[in-house]
């Protein structure tokens, strides 16, 4: 009976050692490298098996998750985390993971592969692939000439109940954050009051607004560039068009996909490698491809069927800011009264 | 099959004395051709019975025979399929009329007691009194019946088995139905207290007055209880009677053999006697006068004596202490049972069988 | 009902108790010590939530009311009438339990929105439904999903209760609805109290549903938070813990301590022949089907057929995850009913003070959103010394599954526990030598019918589940719940929808074959 006591009194004593974190040991022990991908298996692992195959180096069946909920594993896992590289959907994510000081220093030659805008000041990730922002509209209900070219353009009457955001979502809040350090927390604060009293509609998450504009429902949304494409893919019968909105509109920008390395990997040189790959020909052209999103490499073309976005001219997400600034871009999306 | 009038010998003079002043107006029972059909089946066919008010009949057969579902349909669980019931002069169930349970004031105790678990014994009896004036000095009333005054706040999950039949009587009871069903009541208790309570049952119903109908399979308990026994099988009311009319006028050789232990024989007949195995026997005809000389009769084992010497064996012997039973094979390798008062005889001891009693119930074979 | 005074219970049962009550204590105790070292105040963030706070409690509120309606009245149909082909229906009725959340809402929104099987159908008729969002489609859609937690428990304890209550009842002056309000509804009473306690629970912790139908509750606020702002997110989460011990410990209160009968014999109960109301009944079941099953099924299906046409969908991925899934699911069922019936048998057969404290954190902790539970365990298992070789294992998984779980058995196994009569354990005791024969002879057959129900919802609610199973399966193991999400996550609807399907099949054979089959086979010994 005491033993029995004392082992319970253990449990919520070693809760609390948890809570207080723990600390290991880092070393390059070599051996498979283990990936946590925010990234579908769908999406990356016919990647992981071409490097397998190419460099002979051992990747482990990745922990597939919504890229948040990854972020918070690791976060948990501290010293004890198995996973050497983190592949992240949201920029949201990588912040939080900086903050919490858990991501390695990324070599100079893998950074050098691509576009400064598109990889941390402080080394810590560095962009893989890129989704814009634009406008989807219903070929039936939109005409051509009507589109808008700037974000700030849908708090006209004539697009009053007509256009989906989804606020609650990762990436509207990655853009009102952008957007904020672009015009200022003033002029954000009026546009989203404004999108309110426009009667603005509101869905869960991107994929959403792309099928209510499909079918109808909503005449145009704000939405990440590629569901539109997987949208027509899943049924050629879908009425949804991408149209960009000018390039330097803070309704352009471009949202960077991203990997680091986590500084407990033991195994930072292959880990190292697979990075340098994903930044690498195949890889590229594969996002670009088969996600139709931005490869982000230097010298890697997007896919025909898609417009180009360069950006060095529109404006991209900084990781590193996110963190910081996504509990009060939350509050104004909020105090505007949308569900953030 | 035709109605039989089930006299009480006691009802008239005799009943006015020993009638419990309860404002009990009991009724008398009538079916008529009852037939019940479910999916399809025939469970009971064209049972008829008149039972004259405050007589207490056994529904006696084996398990599955359809007693239980006349019981049910006499309670307006069940509904007939032809055929019709009557309380007193009121129609309760026929082609056209199906009067629910609520509505026909019969009283009913189940199996297993079917206490309501979530109320106390008082509202337990209290239950079927909604609406009267000074119900809870009727259920201490009918509780004091039942022996069970005092109880009234226990909780039927405190009860032993007999107790909870006692207050399931109480609370058929207390709105003063016309009639009293009971469905093997006693069957799920103990041995012992099976006929403490079965005792106390029957004194009360008497008492009361009230017209009941026992359904049980033990036919100890048909004969204890009933005034009056109406014997089924296969869905047939195969016979109506006093328990000792029932004994010893069977209507058919497998009514004699349910009521009891009998012995059947197979014979001739001669004269006024029929001459089997043990001898030639004083036979009385049940059923129609005989065409053959083939008979077959039912001894009961109470009618035989053993006497020392002979040319059958005892095979196998039952003390029971108050008497003894002596399986006895004869000469002509058949088997038959014998009781007697006295352990004098053991297996393998070579007996004469025989007849010491008046006549025998016989059969055209 | 006789009660063990003064007995004292073997000394096993209350380690067993304790190690449980710290199990489940787990991800509250989590919650708090992250609140309280991220500097979060769990005051101020009441005072900012109060709004989404205030819509959890009337959402939850109106749904186990709902759910209680629909599961009960549907019990009764399929259990005690003649409503032809009721077995059918017994399985189909409990197949809305068995969509993640998501997945179901998502189906049925598709199927309401233009373009869907349910547009076009009304289109023929001229009705444009309207755009589903808000607390009436959420208060519909959850009830939609949530009464088989009703249904489970008050169908099991109808196949208990003896009819002739109901029948002695009628023969003292009641009507059929009076039987049934007067005598049966009291018999029904816990079973109805613990399903809706786990209704309401349920809708506390749900997201994936009121996500898409954009109702803003508690837990919006702890998911749109969990990043950006944890202390808010953790005080948030504690926020709702507090809220479910205070409903758990509320029902407690108001249900008492029940009384059942008791009963050794088996029987087969009267079927109440519906007559002229038949067809109003099948009406009813077949509209809680349509809108239960049917909808959401007809979406996955268009979707699926789209992908089947286009030659885009992979069956032969799913058969590894439906393997896993089966397996997962059955092995956490039977780990949960063996870990709780001992503490049932506490709390039932001792009535133990502590016990029925324990009791009700296993309740509560079906309140804890699985991310909550998984990120406790991570945390337990890489930071307590001796236990680090359970992460990243099956154990571990199976464990967190228990605990999100464990409080759809508990309900059922004191229902269990209680369908044994005392006295019927003491004259078999007299009988029977071993307390092995025993159990297995007597005690089992009698609590199999309340057991097999409370396992087949966790049997149920596990092959569902989402978030623990993402974060705590070996890396690996796939489910069908998370190819499901995967594939939704992708936007490829042709995946979602064959996965769905596959979902829905496999539950339905599982429910028939390890939970229904079984206790009809007890009933009609």
């Amino acid at each position: 009976m005491q033993l029995r006591k004392a082992s319970a009194l253990l449990i919520p004593m070693a809760l609390l050692a948890a809570a207080c974190g723990g600390d290991a040991e880092t070393a390059d022990g070599g051996g498979p490298v283990v990936v946590y991908s925010g990234r579908s298996e769908e999406l990356i692992q016919p990647i992981l098996d071409d490097f397998e195959a190419e460099t002979g180096i051992e990747v482990s069946a990745p922990r597939y998750g919504g890229s948040d909920e990854l972020a918070l594993l690791l976060d948990e896992e501290g010293g004890s985390t198995p996973a050497d590289v983190f592949i992240s959907q949201s920029p949201g994510a990588v912040g939080f993971l900086e903050e919490q000081g858990v991501l390695a220093e990324l070599p100079d030659n893998v950074l050098a592969l691509v576009d400064e805008a598109v990889r941390d000041d402080d080394k810590r990730w560095v962009g893989i692939s890129g989704r814009q922002r634009v406008l989807v509209y219903n070929t039936d209900q939109v005409e051509p000439t009507e589109l808008p070219s700037s974000i700030f353009d849908l708090t006209d009457p004539q697009w009053k109940g007509r256009i989906g955001i989804a606020p609650g979502n990762g990436s509207f809040q990655d853009f009102v954050s952008l957007m904020r350090t672009q015009v200022g927390d003033d002029v954000v604060a009026e546009w989203l009051d404004g999108l309110v009293a426009n009667d603005v509609q509101t869905y869960a998450k991107n994929s959403a607004i792309v099928a209510a504009v499909g079918r109808g429902e909503v005449d145009a949304g704000l939405v990440n560039h590629y569901y539109n494409y997987r949208a027509i893919d899943e049924d050629p019968n879908h009425k949804g068009l991408n149209h960009q909105l000018a390039v330097d509109d803070p309704g352009s920008v471009l949202i960077v996909t991203g990997a680091a390395i986590l500084s407990e990997s033991d195994n930072k040189t292959n880990a190292e490698k697979l990075v340098e790959y994903l930044l690498g020909e195949s890889a590229q052209r594969y996002f670009a491809d088969e996600t139709f999103e931005y490869p982000l490499a230097n010298g890697v073309e997007p896919s025909r069927d898609i417009p180009a976005a360069p950006f060095a001219e529109v404006g991209t997400v900084d990781f590193g800011d996110l963190g910081d600034s996504l509990a009060s871009t939350r509050e104004l999306i909020e105090s505007a009264g949308l569900e953030g | 099959m035709l109605g039989r009038v089930l006299t009480n010998p006691l009802a008239g003079s005799a009943r006015a004395g020993r009638t419990l002043n309860t404002g009990h107006t009991t009724a008398g029972l009538w079916l008529s051709e009852a037939s019940v059909h479910i999916g399809g089946n025939p469970i009971v066919e064209s049972a008829s019975l008149d039972i004259t008010p405050g007589t207490i009949v056994s529904l006696l057969g084996p398990s599955g025979c359809g007693k239980t579902t006349l019981l049910r349909s006499i309670a307006g669980l069940q509904r007939l399929s032809s055929g019709s019931i009557t309380v007193g002069d009121v129609v309760i169930a026929s082609d056209s009329v199906h009067l629910p349970p609520e509505q026909r004031r019969v009283g009913m105790v189940f199996q297993d007691g079917a206490l309501f678990p979530h109320l106390s014994v008082a509202d337990n009896v209290s239950f079927g009194l909604r609406g009267w004036a000074g119900s809870s000095d009727r259920a201490n009333e009918v509780l004091a019946l039942v022996d069970m005054a005092g109880f009234g706040d226990r909780m039927p999950g405190t009860l032993s088995g007999g107790q909870r039949q006692r207050v399931a009587l109480a609370r058929a009871l207390a709105p003063q139905p016309s009639v009293l069903l009971l469905d093997e009541p006693f069957s799920a208790l103990d041995a012992g207290l099976r006929l403490q309570v079965r005792r106390d049952v029957k004194k009360l119903i008497t008492q009361i007055g009230i017209t009941t109908i026992v359904v049980t399979h033990d036919q100890e308990e048909a004969f204890a209880l009933g005034e009056q026994v109406a014997v089924m099988s296969q869905g047939a009311i195969h016979q109506v009677g006093a328990p000792n009319d029932l004994y010893e006028n069977p209507a058919s050789p497998w009514v004699a053999t349910f009521v009891g232990e009998g012995i059947g024989l197979a014979g001739s007949f001669e004269g006024g006697y029929v001459s089997t195995a043990i001898g030639s026997l004083p036979a009385r005809w049940v059923s129609a006068s005989p065409k053959t000389a083939g008979a077959s009769v039912i001894v009961r084992p109470e009618q035989l004596v053993l006497t020392a010497g002979g040319s059958a064996e005892v095979t196998d012997v039952e003390y029971y202490g108050h008497d003894v039973r002596y399986d006895v094979t004869l000469r002509d390798q058949s088997n038959v049972s014998v009781r007697s008062l006295s352990p004098e005889f053991k297996v393998g001891d070579r007996v004469d069988v025989n007849f010491v009693g008046t006549s025998v119930p016989a059969w055209p074979a | 009902m006789a009660v063990s005074h003064g007995r004292v219970p073997p000394r096993w049962m209350f380690g067993h108790a304790i190690v449980l009550a710290a199990a489940f204590l787990l991800p509250g105790l989590f919650v708090l010590i992250r609140t309280v070292g991220l500097g979060g105040d769990l005051v101020e963030t009441l005072g900012d939530s109060l709004g989404p706070l205030g819509r959890t409690i009337l959402l939850s509120t109106t749904v186990s009311v709902s759910a209680v309606v629909v599961g009960t009245g549907l019990a009764w149909l399929l259990v005690r009438t003649d409503l032809p082909g009721r077995r059918v229906l017994r399985v189909l009725v409990v197949l809305p339990l068995v969509l993640p959340s998501f997945v179901g809402a998502a189906a049925f929104l598709a199927a309401v929105a233009p373009g869907g099987p349910v547009h076009s159908v009304l289109g023929v008729i001229g009705v444009v439904p309207p755009r589903l969002s808000g607390l009436l489609p959420s208060w519909q859609i959850l009830t939609l999903f949530t009464y088989p937690y009703v249904f489970l428990p008050v169908a099991a304890r109808l196949l208990a209760i003896p009819p002739s209550l109901e029948e002695s009842a009628r023969l003292l002056g009641r009507t059929g609805r009076q039987a049934f309000f007067e005598v049966t509804l009291p018999q029904l009473r816990s079973a109805i109290l613990s399903g809706g306690l786990l209704v309401f629970l349920y809708t506390v912790s749900e997201f994936g549903a009121v996500q898409l139908l954009r109702y803003d509750t508690l837990t919006r606020v702890i998911y749109s938070s969990r990043l950006s702002d944890r202390p808010t997110s953790f005080a948030s989460a504690s926020i709702l813990i507090l809220l479910a011990v205070i409903v758990v410990l509320v029902e407690r209160n108001v249900r008492g301590s029940a009384r059942v009968n008791e009963r050794s014999e088996r029987f087969t109960p009267a079927s109440q022949p519906l007559g002229r109301w038949r067809a109003a009944a099948f009406g009813a079941v077949g509209v809680v089907i349509l809108f239960g099953v049917a909808v959401p099924v007809s979406s996955l299906t268009v979707w699926a057929w789209r992908g089947i046409v286009g030659g885009r969908v992979n069956f032969s991925r799913l058969v590894m995850p439906a393997i896993n899934t089966a397996f997962v699911g059955t092995l956490t069922a039977a780990v949960a009913v063996a870990v709780i019936v001992p503490l049932a048998v506490l709390v039932v057969r001792y009535r133990l003070r502590s016990s029925s404290a324990i009791s009700a954190v296993v309740i509560a902790g079906f309140a804890v959103p699985g991310l909550v539970i998984a990120l406790s365990l991570v945390s337990f298992a890489v930071n307590t010394p001796g236990v680090g070789w359970i992460y990243q294992t099956l154990p571990l998984l199976i464990v967190a599954y228990v605990i999100h779980f464990g409080a759809q058995a508990m309900g059922a196994a004191e229902d269990a526990v209680r369908a044994v009569p005392d006295k019927l354990r003491e004259s078999s005791q007299l009988l029977e030598s071993s307390a092995l024969v025993r159990a297995r002879r007597v005690d089992a057959p009698l609590m199999r019918p309340s057991l097999l129900s409370g396992g087949g919802l966790v049997l149920l609610s596990t092959i569902k589940e989402l978030p623990a199973t993402l974060l705590l399966a070996p890396i690996g193991f796939r489910t069908l719940a998370t190819e499901v999400w995967g594939s939704y996550e992708d936007g490829r609807f042709a995946q979602v929808g064959v996965g769905g399907l596959v979902l829905i099949s496999l539950s339905a054979v599982l429910t028939w074959f390890l939970v229904l089959k079984r206790s009809e086979a007890v009933v009609a010994a």
